[in-house]
């Protein structure tokens, strides 16, 4: 028996969208093929779908944040006011627990309790954006597996509701800093683009994650019990120590900084490192969830 | 055996084809905890460029073999089968939501997958903002949108309910959304599984004149349905898969006839037997040598088998040859005690009113308290074919040419 073809020359590759040469009247004629060569066969056709799909994506995601927050509106009483408690509590305990001894924060740059309130809001996002891929998919298992929306559009969507967060929380950072008597530098102006770092490294975290979390439970758990151990490790509560050890928590420099320009522009070691790591795995993880899409899909349902 | 091949290899696209199905296979793993792992591989797999040719893993199997058609411009093909035969799949294959574990599927132009009416609807939001959120992935302008939006609730007649909930909505009301919203958006081809069933009477002929208005359109149209009634006012050709194979494939008349001898052919204990009843009826059978006439007599044995000791109740229908019409049912009410084993129900119709023509037997059994059935043969596919002779008669002949049914006496004055 001869060596099956692995392509068939006569048709585009899976996926690709090319303009017809044989007449369609009825619409823009376009050829979308599917078969079951591998991601890797035409890297460059992989790539340039999944650029089309994330373009495409745009709007469907925007609509569908739209549509989720309007819904998550009417099914909550307190509404944004979940945003904004947990930091609060947070620095009351932290607070409390230092009045009495319990904790010892260390010499920190900023007010304690100002100190643990950035902390703790840089931390959520963190969390947060990091479970948004799963969240995101696990939730609408209906539509992944019996539509053909782009998982992209999903994606997204769950990535706008964590910068929406963000920006709710923005004049928080400001009003306790004031607040704490804190005279903020033209630095502040930089804050979001740090809220923008950490989130985009969660959610690069998060969507590389994904894939796994979604065919095995265990990998879900297992994000809980690490982002525990993880927020303990992290100098949210503390101040960050100087050793080399403690910096190589990725999320440290980019918390340090972050909190850092509600003074002055500084930049902490490994800053840049980490928001480099982080462009870099972004796309990479985003790729490596479209291979394993189909797969996924047919374990869901 | 055919081999799979992972690319699509064969002859030509034809030249007004909208859809090209070459060679597929999907093969599938009924053990969650092994599919994930059997995943998890073909994950890792994907990062090599070159497949291997698919082979079946521990406790993996086809879900569909070797598939290969093509619809044209104008054309509907209606996908035909038992449950499990792999018609979902097909159309996951599609519309792009799975990946073929060999073979492919081209689409030459715009495909609207209905495979559930309703999906990624949010209860808590209108009907006009989640029609809004489904025509976001188009990039409209302002004032076309608003037409879109307008076209979908003219179609989908449900008034001011439009801005209500959709928590509010009644099953057929979602159902006629989400149509609406999937037949405005102006695919060449629409792939639909099931949905028409949904909803009422008034809402499905809706449907189906606006999937004959698609055709006529030169609109394509892949439907997944067992209506017989719907297949063959729709469709054009017809494929029947049976475990993943094609078994039959052309005209949909012929291939409702055979999908609808497979449901007899496969009749017994497997078939009418779900797996926690206590009975199951064996075969349906006429006790009488001859042919059966109008006005005459009929006789009928039910054969059942229980699991268990059942009280029971018992019921004949009479159908027409299309299963479509029930013309009647008769009930005998009183409770039998059905022992363990093989058990013969009799049933004697003196005379039967019946005109000339072919019809069809089925039979149910139920539970004496509660009249729940408990065995049904010829409800889901197709019962005992018998056929009523008539006499050389003139007024029999004018009977048969406008289609009745029954023959009733009547006292005149």
């Amino acid at each position: 028996m001869t060596e099956p073809p692995l392509g068939d020359p006569t048709i585009p590759v899976r996926g690709s969208t090319e303009k017809l040469v044989r007449p369609f009247p009825r619409t823009s004629a376009v050829v979308t093929t599917y078969d079951a060569r591998h991601a890797l066969a035409d890297p460059a056709a992989f790539v340039r779908n999944a650029w089309r799909d994330l373009v495409r994506s745009l709007a469907i995601s925007w609509a569908l944040h739209r549509a989720g927050f309007g819904s998550r509106r009417r099914a909550a009483l307190f509404g944004w006011l979940w945003l904004i408690v947990p930091p609060f509590i947070a620095a009351a305990t932290c607070l409390y627990f230092q009045s009495r001894r319990v904790l010892n924060g260390g010499e920190t740059q900023l007010p304690y309790a100002l100190h643990v309130f950035v902390g703790v809001v840089v931390w959520q996002l963190l969390v947060d954006a990091l479970q948004s891929p799963m969240q995101q998919i696990r939730g609408a298992r209906q539509v992944v597996t019996r539509s053909m929306l782009p998982h992209e559009a999903l994606l997204l969507a769950g990535l706008w509701d964590v910068l929406l967060s963000a920006a709710i929380r923005l004049p928080l950072i400001v009003g306790a800093a004031l607040v704490s008597g804190v005279h903020p530098g033209w630095s502040v102006l930089l804050i979001p683009a740090g809220l923008a770092a950490v989130i985009g490294f969660g959610f690069a975290l998060g969507l590389l994650i994904a894939p796994l979390g979604l065919l095995f439970d265990d990998v879900q758990r297992a994000t809980f019990l690490a982002t525990g151990l993880w927020f303990i490790l992290t100098p949210v509560m503390y101040s960050a120590l100087p050793s080399p050890r403690f910096w190589l928590n990725p999320l440290t420099p980019l918390l340090e900084t972050t909190r850092g320009w509600l003074l002055a522009p500084a930049i902490a070691p490994g800053f840049w490192i980490v928001l480099g790591a982080s462009a870099l795995l972004l796309p990479i993880a985003w790729l490596a969830y479209r291979m394993a899409r189909p797969h996924l899909v047919e374990t869901l349902g | 055996m055919t081999r799979p091949l992972i690319g699509a290899a064969g002859a030509e696209a034809a030249p007004d084809a909208i859809l090209e199905v070459r060679g597929a296979w999907k093969k599938f793993c009924p053990n969650v905890a092994r599919a994930r792992r059997y995943a998890m591989r073909n994950i890792l797999a994907e990062l090599y460029p070159t497949p291997r040719e698919p082979r079946l893993r521990r406790m993996e199997r086809w879900a569909l073999q070797d598939l290969s058609f093509s619809v044209g411009r104008g054309e509907a093909i209606a996908i035909a089968g038992r449950n499990g035969a792999g018609k979902s799949t097909l159309l996951k294959l599609i519309a792009g939501i799975l990946k073929p574990d060999a073979g492919s599927i081209a689409l030459y132009g715009r495909a609207a997958a209905m495979l559930e009416l309703g999906t990624g609807f949010d209860p808590l939001l209108t009907g006009r903002e989640n029609v809004e959120a489904a025509v976001s992935a188009f990039q409209l302008g302002f004032r076309e949108r608003g037409e879109l939006i307008e076209r979908v609730l003219d179609f989908a007649e449900i008034g001011d309910a439009f801005e209500a909930p959709l928590l509010s909505y009644s099953a057929g009301m979602r159902a006629r959304l989400a149509y609406a919203i999937e037949a405005h958006l102006g695919a060449d081809l629409l792939l639909i599984d099931e949905v028409l069933a949904v909803g009422d009477y008034a809402f499905q002929l809706k449907c189906i004149n606006h999937l004959r208005g698609h055709l006529h359109a030169g609109g394509s149209l892949v439907l997944v349905s067992h209506n017989v009634h719907q297949v063959q006012s729709i469709c054009d050709r017809a494929i029947v898969l049976d475990r993943g194979h094609v078994v039959f494939s052309g005209d949909s008349v012929e291939g409702m006839t055979h999908l609808l001898n497979m449901g007899r052919a496969a009749g017994g204990p497997p078939e009418r037997a779900p797996p926690f009843s206590p009975i199951w009826i064996d075969a349906i059978e006429i006790d009488q040598s001859g042919p059966i006439s109008v006005d005459g007599p009929l006789e009928i044995l039910v054969r059942c088998t229980a699991r268990e000791a059942t009280e029971a109740i018992w019921c004949v229908g009479i159908c027409t040859a299309d299963n479509w019409v029930c013309i009647t049912s008769m009930f005998d009410k009183m409770r039998r005690m059905l022992p363990v084993g093989e058990s013969t129900l009799r049933c004697r119709v003196p005379r039967l009113p019946l005109a000339a023509g072919s019809y069809l037997l089925r039979a149910a059994v139920m539970d004496a308290e509660t009249h729940y059935p408990l065995a049904m043969y010829g409800h889901e596919d197709m019962g005992l074919p018998f056929t009523v002779d008539t006499p050389s008669d003139r007024f029999m002949n004018l009977l048969l040419a406008h289609n009745h049914l029954v023959q009733i006496d009547a006292e005149w004055g």
